[in-house]
């Protein structure tokens, strides 16, 4: 049984070999290089942070930081990943740095990306499911979150994203399996699931 | 040979990946002869697939890059300069021919006129008579006292389309002289017109920071 066609993800792979002349060209301290890299992944790392915070001061300056460290490190890229695993691990580390800024504690980072109040479940027939799936994403924890952001969203691999987040790949696994089974409790529907039970055969 | 809740298990994990299409071939085939029979890998597949195509639906926001991306030109261009200096270091190259970049050429342009009208007052001073009212004698003595000027306190980038005159009006707005510049990315070097003191380059800076013929200004870390 062939599996059906995967629906894109909504950033495109980029051509890593495109990336990684002009990372040699901003090594060599080539501003051009670097403009052209920047407005190339401008708009990528924007949609990935702003849906983990609404704060988007700290997101532009969470990315200008990336791109120093690009323009300063870019010598020492030693091209074991995709360039675009290296630029995000740097976003990811420099997104941290700029939400906490923000906020005392991990608690606040992530409750200042939380709405309100959460919809009750008799309202769920009459909200688009992009609102309510918002609102589910939004219970995760962070960690969980962006990994299901980067795998879903901007369409990294489980080994990529460890790398990114600098952390082992069994956690990128376990972190991925406790938001689907979260995901799958609260949005049953979006599966069209009465509930959700046999979750891979696991004690939930 | 791993038993059946093994290979579920290792099936269901591997989902998402199967999903977002990053796992390689082999693991591809697994999960796929996996979910020939079971029902539950089907099901979780089917919503892991809904789940992805969900959250790819996402408007960027608004935002202009090329904004962001001068913001942080100008920061490189700051640190270049002294760093610059002190390794020889490459600077930030000028950008010929490129829209974000014309202010810089512009710049250049302000600087050649702005040494210019200096070059010419500078030649008619010289070559000025001592005796002639207004204008003093341009020989010193080697045991006159130096003048003493206040030290540089801030770096600054003008507008492109700033003209002499308002360089002029701008600078006196601010109490401000120009200690040196523009360096060759288009950065002015500024210090006090009288007492260089925190307070003064404080209030300088805010000014300058409100005018709309600035684009950039920041104090020297060597600033009072």
């Amino acid at each position: 049984m062939p599996f059906p066609a995967t629906p894109k993800s909504s950033t495109p792979v980029r051509d890593d070999r495109l990336d990684r002349e002009l990372l040699r060209l901003v090594a060599a301290q080539d501003s051009h290089a670097l403009e052209h890299l920047y407005l190339e992944y401008h708009r990528r790392l924007l949609q990935f942070l702003s849906r983990l915070s609404s704060q988007r001061d700290a997101l532009e300056e969470a990315i200008n930081d990336t791109f120093w460290i690009v323009w300063r490190k870019a010598h020492e890229f030693r091209g074991d990943s995709r360039v675009s695993t290296w630029i995000m691990g740097i976003a990811w580390r420099c997104a941290l740095k700029a939400l906490r800024r923000n906020c005392d504690s991990s608690a606040e980072l992530f409750a200042s990306s939380m709405p309100a109040e959460l919809p009750v479940a008799e309202s769920f027939a009459v909200e688009e499911r992009s609102e309510w799936l918002a609102h589910g994403l939004a219970t995760l924890p962070f960690e969980q979150r962006a990994t299901l952001e980067l795998a879903y969203f901007v369409g990294h691999s489980c080994e990529e994203i460890a790398s990114i987040m600098a952390c082992p790949v069994n956690t990128v696994k376990a972190r991925m399996f406790q938001a689907r089974i979260k995901l799958r409790n609260l949005l049953p529907k979006l599966g069209g699931f009465a509930d959700a039970k046999h979750l891979g055969g696991r004690q939930l | 040979m791993m038993d059946t809740s093994s290979v579920h298990r290792q099936a269901w994990d591997l989902i998402p990946w199967i999903v977002n299409d990053s796992a390689p071939e082999s693991e591809r085939q697994a999960v796929q002869a996996h979910l020939e029979s079971c029902a539950d890998c089907r099901q979780e597949l089917e919503f892991q697939r809904q789940l992805h195509a969900a959250m790819a639906q996402h408007s960027a926001p608004d935002v202009d890059a090329r904004d962001s991306w001068q913001r942080l030109r100008s920061r490189l261009e700051t640190a270049a300069g002294p760093a610059a200096a002190a390794r020889g270091a490459r600077r930030l190259p000028r950008r010929a021919g490129n829209g974000g970049m014309s202010w810089l050429i512009a710049a250049m342009v302000v600087q050649a006129i702005g040494l210019g009208a200096l070059g010419v007052a500078w030649v008619s001073r010289v070559s000025a008579p001592a005796s002639v009212a207004g204008y003093p004698a341009v020989y010193r003595t080697l045991s006159a006292p130096q003048a003493v000027v206040p030290a540089a306190t801030m770096r600054v980038v003008f507008a492109p389309e700033l003209t002499m005159a308002q360089l002029q009006a701008v600078l006196a707005d601010a109490r401000l002289q120009v200690r040196a510049g523009p360096n060759e990315v288009g950065v002015w070097t500024l210090g006090p017109a009288g007492d260089s003191n925190r307070a003064a380059t404080d209030t300088a800076l805010r000014e300058l920071r409100a005018s709309s013929q600035v684009r950039f200004a920041e104090a020297l870390p060597s600033a009072p």
